[in-house]
């Protein structure tokens, strides 16, 4: 019996040995003796909002609060540009739901460009990013932001990013090991970072919620804008969601023009190829849309009131114009809304403000 | 030697016994529905036109829609289901062929639905897999009249000529339960002993328009959104039509 319990006590201490011998990460890269617990971020759940689709992307769930500082610190970091002069934050403000503030054409490292940046928010729920959809997830858009508007040096910047002890440390929280700062671990941080600009807490979401009511114009504005009366939902639904945006492309009848080549920017069709496609652009989310200012994807419109009236009066004609936009009374450039209803629909669009996002402490500049 | 003999033979009877067993039933085969559309006589495909009895060329940008409860039906009524719920989207070929393996029998029909029923279209396509054809995510879907059983949206060149511009845009997105019709053709087939047997279903897109007992007209019936809004007759017509223009 003694016999036994030597040997139980022997099995239970090696069986404890080994459990402490465990590593709970990797072996450690030669040359960088830290201890496991630097490799090792905090994980962040993303809430889902109210009537939000379900959140599909398989690279939620490597999410931590570390990369999502890293994106942060990354996204607003001038240094990582060719000039020093433009971070991403250059033409997404937090304070305009990061579009550029007044500019119709953004600028980059390289000189004006030929679109408006837009607003950012809610793209963990877009399968598509750009104005052109050239982007599949929020890393792509981050790499093509980063070399096509930025310039980015990629040895430069790594050694950027290696000399500074926090970038070592997020890095490293972030990505584990092999917690080396990569190329791909920067698009990656910025993707973090993106997935948490969740937009859901506007006066339109807390009428939608049952928690506020919507005033007796904007109510009425509603109506305008989910019916055939505006026609306004065809493109900003997307089934019972509230993302604002179908996230779909579309020539909305901006341009006149007789032949497919004529369009000045081929928007979608420089993508795909396909002549089909040739002057369709991403419908835009509406949330924020009252901060976004300037409209359209080259910026042509100052103000929503100049949008509201060419959706109502100057829907133009070309070969790929979408039929939706032609539906009510083509002939006539739309659906000719009265004075009180173009009042009534910038009301609602002003009432999908949210002033919770733009002031959220979390997306300001950490510098 | 001996020992060795009878080892192997006992080996390969134990084989034997197993491979046996994993056979297939060799009674049952495989089955696929294949959809595709014409117009008329001519080939129809998406953006690509098509000339009508007027002489004008309509092309369509989409062609969109539900089928529901599709069955074959046998010789003694009883029915192999092939799908709860199918979207069919003339963009996606992925959507165009629905196929079930090993069933037999001597089948008389297809049965299916246009749209979807009562209780599909009471589903909140946020509840569903992204995956699953009532999802949020196939773009036919509005909260304040549930889904979208048939989109067409399509471009007419109305003068005459076939070389005009497109100058006429019919629209049609109709739902709501009214517009849910139900649809049997009659087919004899069997399928049985490990063959494939393909059924092509086709969409005649010209029978939209010029159907069997009624024409909806292009100009003056050129859009409806839904079968509660603008003119309701419209969506009637089109359901009506549309579940009369498929054909073997």
């Amino acid at each position: 019996m003694r016999k036994f319990s030597i040997l139980f006590l022997g099995i239970l201490m090696a069986l404890l040995t080994l459990e402490n011998c465990k590593p709970d990460v990797p072996d450690a890269p030669p040359g960088k003796p830290e201890s496991d617990s630097l490799y090792i971020g905090t994980t962040y759940t993303i809430a889902k909002p109210f009537r939000f689709s379900n959140i599909n992307n398989t690279y939620a769930d490597s999410l931590t609060y570390e990369g999502v500082e890293l994106g942060r610190r990354l996204f607003y970091d001038k240094h990582l540009s060719s000039t020093g002069q433009l971070s991403c934050a250059s033409c997404h403000k937090s304070e305009f739901a990061f579009s550029d503030a007044g500019h119709a054409k953004s600028t980059n490292v390289f000189g004006p460009t030929k679109r408006n940046a837009p607003s950012v928010q809610n793209l963990l729920w877009a399968p598509k990013i750009f104005w052109d959809g050239r982007s599949a997830t929020l890393g792509e858009q981050a790499k093509d932001a980063f070399h096509g508007e930025q310039d980015l040096n990629v040895p430069n910047a790594i050694q950027y990013l290696e000399a500074d002890s926090e970038y070592v440390r997020l890095f490293k929280k972030a990505f584990g090991r092999p917690g080396d700062i990569t190329e791909e671990h920067i698009y990656l941080a910025i993707q973090q970072f993106g997935m948490t600009l969740i937009s859901s807490e506007s006066h339109f979401d807390k009428v939608q919620r049952g928690q506020e009511q919507f005033t007796e114009s904007e109510a009425r504005g509603f109506q305008i804008f989910l019916t055939e009366r505006g026609d306004c939902f065809h493109c900003h639904t997307h089934g019972n969601d509230l993302l604002m945006t179908d996230n779909i492309f579309h020539n909305n009848g901006l341009d006149s023009v007789n032949d497919v080549n004529d369009f000045t920017d081929k928007g979608r069709g420089e993508i795909t190829g396909d002549i089909n496609d040739y002057g369709k652009f991403k419908s835009p989310s509406l949330r924020n849309v009252a901060l976004t200012a300037p409209y359209m994807h080259d910026g042509r419109y100052q103000t929503l009131e100049q949008v509201i009236n060419f959706y109502s009066d100057s829907i133009k004609l070309s070969p790929t114009v979408d039929a939706i936009m032609l539906k009510a009374n083509h002939a006539n450039g739309g659906v000719h809304l009265t004075a009180q209803e173009k009042q009534d629909l910038l009301n609602l669009l002003y009432s999908m403000t949210d002033t919770s996002y733009t002031n959220n402490p979390a997306f300001q500049n950490p510098f | 030697m001996q020992f060795l003999k009878c080892t192997t033979s006992l080996v390969l009877a134990t084989l034997l016994f197993f491979i046996s067993g994993c056979k297939p039933d060799t009674k049952q085969g495989n089955f696929t529905l294949e959809l595709k559309a014409k117009y008329g006589d001519q080939s129809f495909s998406l953006n690509t036109p098509n000339t009508d009895p007027q002489n004008r060329r309509i092309k369509m940008d989409e062609l969109k829609f539900y089928l529901s409860h599709i069955s074959l039906v046998k010789a003694d009524n009883s029915e192999v289901n092939l799908s709860e719920a199918a979207l069919i989207d003339f963009s996606n070929p992925n959507t165009l062929s629905i196929s079930v393996d090993n069933i037999s029998g001597d089948f008389k029909s297809l049965r299916f639905s246009t749209g979807l029923d009562s209780v599909q279209n009471a589903t909140d396509p946020l509840s569903v897999p992204s995956s699953n054809p009532l999802s949020n995510d196939m773009g036919m879907y509005w909260p304040w009249l549930k889904y979208i059983f048939y989109k067409l949206e399509a471009r007419c060149d109305t003068t005459g000529t076939g070389s005009g511009s497109y100058n006429w845009f019919p629209l049609y997105h109709i739902g709501t339960n009214s517009m849910y019709r139900q649809v049997t053709l009659d087919k004899t087939f069997s399928v049985c002993c490990n063959n494939q047997y393909t059924l092509t279903l086709y969409l005649d897109v010209k029978k939209i328009f010029y159907g069997d007992t009624q024409t909806l007209d292009i100009i003056s019936e050129s859009s409806t959104q839904m079968g509660t809004s603008d003119d309701p007759n419209v969506a009637i017509k089109f359901s009506d039509n549309f579940a009369q223009a498929f054909t073997f």
